[in-house]
């Protein structure tokens, strides 16, 4: 690690002899206030509890602030470019920032896992008990550092300067936190209760504490790749479009796996969670996808399909991937009952997100002409999705505000609106999709390929 | 050493590059100059790897810079127009970092740190934080970072700027350090008069587009109408009488030469000499003074002339501005002589 000249800068800025000092005398004074506040007969256990306070707050709270500050602190002196201009590469840059931005969390961390350690040991009894807590700290206080970073990043978008970078590096803290309430309600109550409820995961018992292992290690590959991705793409490293699919294929693992029904689970939250991504990663990356489509047709006009696949914006990916879950959906034998409905549901999604796709893109191809793509495109979103089948069901009826907009109409079918025949809902997406793609090849055509004979 | 082809590059709305291509020759001093907004930062950062042009290609040294940016910039240092340095490092730490960052081994990383603190006059600074620094002494600090991996190219974003007459002499002189030592520089600058005293060529840049590349040493410009190579000289004249002037003026309209002053500016007088396009083939001059005499001016002497970059680059947008071509405004040389 000492060969990763980011590491090496990161120690240089943030450790010193005085550091080891100061944690250890700030950790004591902590420790110390329970001993002299608590009764005697509680101190061990309220010294148990901020111990381990202690031990989250600087591993995940204080490590994570470190961690984004880390990235922030680039922007602010504007040295980035410095960065940029190096010859590292993006995991060098990223094992190096996250391993050393949050030393100082790391020592006060340290200081806290021994006192865990001591009071499960000698106090409870437990040193197990005082193991599985330091080792969760640290997986997740990685993972959420990893994520730390990751919120800057991604809040720094096409800016020179990450807007709100202080609060970017909370919000995944906050997010982590209060989403994942069962889980987390799974591990303290696996700790502190040392109850043992049988966890399946993908039918295999893994206990409360193996799902906060599972959970905290998917976190922490997921913030990796993010933050390796996230970072090829600061530093203008190209790469194919794997990391994405890869990331959302395994959260659908992980999903379906707590879901525990088996394969049909795994390609319906596999699609889902790739449909929610589909429509993240064309939202986020609205102001780029003229220049990656104009880059996509140059790239494939000179047959360099590497360099094609590297320009190609991710929406499409991502919902490629949705689309293969959705299409497995109905063809496993063992589906359930509605294993052929869910299929359909999750298919008209596809389309209908590839619909929304295509008028967006249609609308960031005409980035430089209109004032806000992503303006136009909300109202012109907000048009089709709400007022049409409004209208649609003041003239006709349930029944066509339920052709205008099928695929709601089949996911919402049991909540009162009345069924529409699948063939109504084929034809129905099929000529809305005709219309979508036919306004974004027009617009493609003149901005696209106009431009490419502009410069041929 | 640079190669670019068919460079294209848009900001939202504005095309800031287009279709750019030029060689840039291996340690040659390149003078980039252009207005505001030509795309003279723009082209650099595309060269240095740091933007995505839309299309076409660059190559440093034979290195794809799209393909291999983090291999080009082992070769590569660039200095942008808006650098900051790592104000928590002593200035020490920060040359230490970047060499690392930049690929030098290990074991000669203090080495390479000593050279070049002593070759920027840094040595007594190496203690120092960046905040503790004045303006022309983190110019040089950033210069060291981006040197410290001993490059080939060398991009410099309006390094002068700012910087008081003292520190903008020093930078001259490490430029022409560092051409000595085999570098090849590509220079953007507004002040046109200290990119005379190290550019080997000018290359001139208007609306995204390339307005001319050429050496200032070469013979030119060449005459479109003879395709005839011509380099500038400076006439001295003897005093000779009172119609020494009209003789003089009598002479070059005869001869066909293009004087670099207007005609009316004309001095016969021996205060200052005139300066000429002459043929720059030397049996061409030769018969050109032969004339010169007989026609009876006191020629006192004759010798070659470097063209000032500010007299080149007015010169050049001045052709371009006449030549009707888009992009060409005919301000342009009064523009740089204010630059300048």
């Amino acid at each position: 690690m000492m060969r990763n000249p980011e590491f090496q800068r990161q120690l240089w800025l943030n450790w010193s002899p005085s550091l080891l000092a100061w944690s250890l005398g700030l950790s004591a004074l902590v420790l110390a206030l329970p001993l002299v506040l608590a009764p005697a007969s509680e101190r061990a256990s309220y010294l148990g509890v901020t111990a381990t306070a202690g031990l989250w707050m600087a591993s995940a709270v204080y490590g994570s602030v470190l961690a984004g500050r880390s990235l922030a602190e680039e922007a602010g002196q504007n040295t980035w470019d410095w960065q940029r201009l190096s010859a590292l590469s993006p995991w060098q840059m990223a094992w190096g920032k996250l391993l050393g931005s949050a030393v100082p969390a790391w020592m006060y961390t340290l200081w806290f896992a021994l006192a865990v350690l001591f009071v499960s040991a000698t106090w409870a009894g437990q040193a197990a008990l005082g193991l599985h807590s330091v080792a969760l700290a640290v997986l997740w206080g990685l993972g959420l550092q990893a994520w730390a970073m990751n919120s800057v990043l991604i809040g720094w978008g096409q800016r020179e300067i990450p807007a709100n970078r202080r609060r970017a590096a909370l919000l995944p803290l906050l997010f982590l936190f209060f989403i994942p309430g069962p889980y987390l309600g799974r591990i303290y109550g696996s700790l502190l209760n040392g109850s043992e409820r049988a966890v399946l995961w993908w039918g295999l018992d893994i206990g409360s504490k193996g799902m906060a292992y599972l959970f905290g290690a998917l976190l922490l590959a997921l913030g990796l790749l993010t933050l390796w991705r996230q970072l090829c793409a600061r530093l203008d490293v190209r790469t194919l479009p794997w990391a994405w699919p890869l990331g959302l294929a395994a959260s659908g693992f992980f999903v379906a796996g707590t879901l525990d029904a088996g394969l049909p689970a795994l390609w319906k939250a596999t699609a889902w969670i790739a449909l929610a991504a589909t429509a993240y990663a064309a939202l986020q990356h609205v102001h780029s996808h003229l220049r990656s489509w104009r880059q996509v047709q140059w790239s494939a006009s000179r047959g360099r399909w590497r360099e094609m696949l590297q320009a190609l914006p991710l929406w499409p990916v991502s919902w490629l991937l949705a689309l293969a879950a959705s299409l497995l959906l109905p063809l496993q034998p063992d589906a359930h009952e509605d294993g052929h409905g869910a299929g359909m549901v999750a298919l008209l999604a596809c389309l209908q997100l590839l619909r929304d796709g295509l008028i967006l893109t249609g609308f960031a191809l005409l980035a430089g002409r209109l004032r806000s793509p992503l303006a136009a495109f909300c109202m012109a979103w907000v048009v089709i999705n709400i007022v049409l089948p409004l209208l649609a069901l003041g003239l006709a009826g349930p029944g066509g505000a339920a052709a205008v907009q099928p695929a709601m109409a089949l996911m919402f079918g049991e909540s009162g609106i009345p069924a529409i025949h699948d063939a109504t809902a084929w034809a129905s997406l099929g000529l809305q999709l005709l219309l979508a793609a036919g306004w974004a090849a027009w617009i493609f055509r003149d901005r696209v390929l106009g431009f490419a004979h502009e410069n041929g | 050493m640079i190669e670019i082809s068919q460079l294209v590059f848009e900001y939202p709305g504005h095309r800031a590059l287009d279709g750019v291509s030029l060689r840039i020759a291996a340690g040659s001093v390149t003078a980039l100059v252009g207005p505001n907004g030509a795309g003279k930062s723009t082209l650099m950062r595309c060269i240095a790897g740091l933007e995505q042009p839309l299309s076409g290609q660059i190559r440093v040294q034979g290195i794809a810079v799209q393909e291999q940016p983090r291999e080009v910039h082992r070769h590569l240092g660039y200095l942008s127009d808006f650098y900051g340095l790592y104000d928590r490092l002593r200035v020490e730490r920060c040359l230490q970092y970047s060499a690392l960052a930049m690929g030098v081994a290990a074991d000669r990383v203090d080495a390479r740190v000593r050279q070049v603190a002593a070759q920027l006059g840094l040595s007594e600074l190496l203690q120092r934080y960046p905040t503790e620094l004045s303006r022309g002494q983190r110019q040089r600090v950033a210069i060291g970072q981006a040197i410290v991996h001993q490059p080939g190219v060398l991009l410099l974003d309006e390094p002068a700027s700012g910087l008081d007459p003292e520190a903008r002499s020093s930078l001259s002189q490490l430029f022409r350090q560092l051409q000595a030592q085999g570098m090849t520089l590509v220079v953007s600058s507004h002040i046109l008069s200290e990119l005379d005293e190290y550019c080997t060529h000018i290359l001139a840049i208007r609306g995204g587009r390339i307005e001319s590349h050429e050496a200032l040493h070469a013979a030119a410009p060449v005459d479109s109408a003879s395709a005839a190579a011509q380099a500038l000289y400076a006439l001295e004249i003897a005093p000779s009488g009172a119609d020494a002037e009209r003789r003089l003026r009598q002479a070059l309209q005869d001869s066909g030469v293009q004087v670099q002053e207007q005609v009316q500016e004309l001095d016969a007088t021996g205060m200052r000499p005139t300066l000429l396009w002459l043929p720059a083939s030397p049996a061409a001059r030769a018969q050109w003074l032969a004339r010169m005499v007989q026609s009876g001016v006191a020629v006192a002497g004759l010798a070659p002339v470097r063209e000032r970059l500010q007299d080149r680059y007015a010169r050049t947008a001045g052709t371009a501005g006449s030549s009707g071509g888009p992009g060409a405004p005919q301000t342009a040389p009064s523009h740089a002589q204010e630059q300048a």
